[in-house]
């Protein structure tokens, strides 16, 4: 079983560049980790795609989807089939709401459906033999069993860049009081519709800020922030955590880091919420009916690419002959777990990723896409999101598919690529 | 406690929330427009009752209240509407 592309990871990136590269002839393996894809859209509950429409140039404007191709076919199902609905605008921003459970499915029949794809739940890479600058092999592992594939390109979309970990090749990771913080989100059920409109989520703030105060919830639950779900009397609690535990300060790659973010993401959103169906109206009867299969990550180890792409890039909208995938969400740093700092490019136009960023600098057949891709830490707070993790996805699976060529010339295939999805 | 000013609790939110807040931000100017959410609100609640010794009943939560550093300044000086 040697397939021509491997991706690793079946989040928005890794589901986007397994089908790209399939739809352009390539035989394709997606592998990934948990018991379903689409990443942080579903295992972790996150339930807005950012960064697949354009910046609005005026309040009034459109919405316009950033991206040809997938974003642009993956927005328009979900909206047709009842999975998302939106776009909203939030601020100056616009996003598309979706049901993680249903996009989990979604994502299963778009993979099923999609010719030369192979699809491999469960399954992770734990090691990989390099030979003059190429992965020659990967060994792959589910539940104990190991085997070996030799595939000719490998995207790395698995979030954390676990190939350039495991390869020993060039990476960078934000120091720990720097990276952006993780978020727990919850599902619940039977909370009052009225309690989430108006002034209701600053009526739930001071509650839990006197709750805080009077040592009845843990400092933690400054974190929270509700937001109601695509479906009657349903409700998301996000929980944003500094990640720090007592035993190390956060870090995403290791397990002691996750575990406390798991369990202290479990402890206080049940504490939040049970204490806000006595102390609140609207929440007597609210529970928590879904649990993250994970905490949501924002930030972990980012690949070095041939180009990385920087802060500057996006606030002056940089665009190029190697551009692939156009980022238009901003930088949205979580660098507390006390709410976003955003920072918008001077002029609302998308900025354009070059073929570089999702290129390994030491290895000629590994591409890399989604929020592990070649940026500085500020470009991340940008690029991490799910819409444009789809854009850099399919971007990095049409260059997977093709034969190995220097970046340039291979950035205009992907471009003429892209440019005939557009027609 | 002498009564506060809009300057003061622009300068509150901006230390505590906002720090992008422009430096003439006007006593006017929407809070909410430059980003100020709950989680936001939930800081500044408890930061008024640190420094400024205000407590925000409930009734007194809502977005005409926290707005801009003229409606800040008015709730906690007893002034709200």
């Amino acid at each position: 079983m040697n397939p021509d592309v491997l991706v690793i990871g079946g989040g928005s990136a890794g589901v986007a560049a397994a089908i790209a590269a399939a739809r352009r002839g390539a035989d394709t393996l997606l592998v990934e980790r948990h018991a379903f894809f689409g990443g942080a859209g579903t295992a972790s509950l996150v339930h807005s795609f950012c960064g697949l429409y354009d910046l609005p140039q005026t309040p009034e404007a459109a919405p316009q989807v950033a991206n040809p191709g997938l974003p642009a076919e993956l927005e328009r199902e979900l909206r047709a089939q009842g999975i998302a609905h939106g776009p909203l605008r939030m601020g100056k921003v616009d996003v598309l709401m979706h049901q993680p459970q249903r996009l989990a499915l979604f994502f299963d029949q778009w993979c099923s459906r999609q010719a030369n794809l192979k699809v491999l739940l469960h399954t992770k890479v734990i090691d990989a033999r390099v030979e003059s600058r190429h992965v020659a092999e990967v060994t792959l592992h589910c539940r104990g069993s190991t085997w070996k594939v030799r595939p000719r390109t490998i995207v790395d979309a698995s979030g954390d860049a676990v190939l350039a970990a495991i390869t020993n090749h060039a990476w960078d990771q934000t120091p720990a009081k720097e990276l952006q913080r993780p978020a727990y989100i919850v599902g619940l059920a039977e909370v009052d519709a009225a309690a989430l409109s108006g002034d209701g989520p600053l009526k739930i703030a001071g509650c839990l800020a006197r709750a805080i105060q009077d040592q009845k919830l843990p400092a933690a639950a400054a974190g929270a922030h509700f937001r109601a779900g695509t479906t009657a009397n349903e409700a998301f609690l996000t929980l944003d955590l500094t990640g720090d535990s007592p035993e190390c300060p956060f870090d995403a790659t290791d397990a002691r880091s996750l575990t406390w973010i798991e369990m202290q993401g479990r402890e206080v959103t049940f504490a939040i919420v049970e204490h806000l169906r006595t102390a609140f109206e609207g929440f007597s009867k609210a529970r928590i009916t879904t649990l993250p299969l994970r905490a949501g990550i924002r930030e972990s180890r980012r690949w070095i690419g041939e180009t990385v792409l920087t802060e500057e890039d996006l606030l002056e909208s940089r665009d190029s002959d190697d551009s692939v995938a156009y980022a238009t969400w901003p930088m949205e740093l979580r660098e507390t777990a006390r709410g976003p700092r955003l920072l918008y490019p001077r002029e609302p136009k998308a900025c354009g990723i070059p073929l570089g960023c999702l290129r390994a600098r030491d290895l000629g057949n590994v591409f890399v896409a989604g929020r592990c891709l070649s940026a500085t830490h500020r470009a991340q707070a940008s690029i991490r999101v799910m819409g444009t993790a789809v854009a850099t996805g399919q971007a990095a699976g049409i260059a997977a598919a093709n034969e190995e060529q220097n970046t340039a010339a291979l950035a205009q295939h992907v471009r003429a690529a892209l440019s005939d999805l557009k027609a | 406690m002498p009564a506060t000013t809009p300057t003061a609790m622009i300068d509150l939110v901006r230390e505590t929330v906002l720090p992008d807040l422009p430096a003439d931000f006007s006593a006017e100017a929407d809070f909410f427009e430059s980003g100020l959410d709950s989680m936001g609100v939930m800081q500044l609640v408890m930061f008024l009752e640190e420094r400024f010794a205000k407590k925000v009943e409930p009734d007194e939560l809502s977005r005409a209240n926290f707005r801009s550093g003229n409606a800040l300044a008015a709730l906690v000086n007893g002034q709200a509407a």
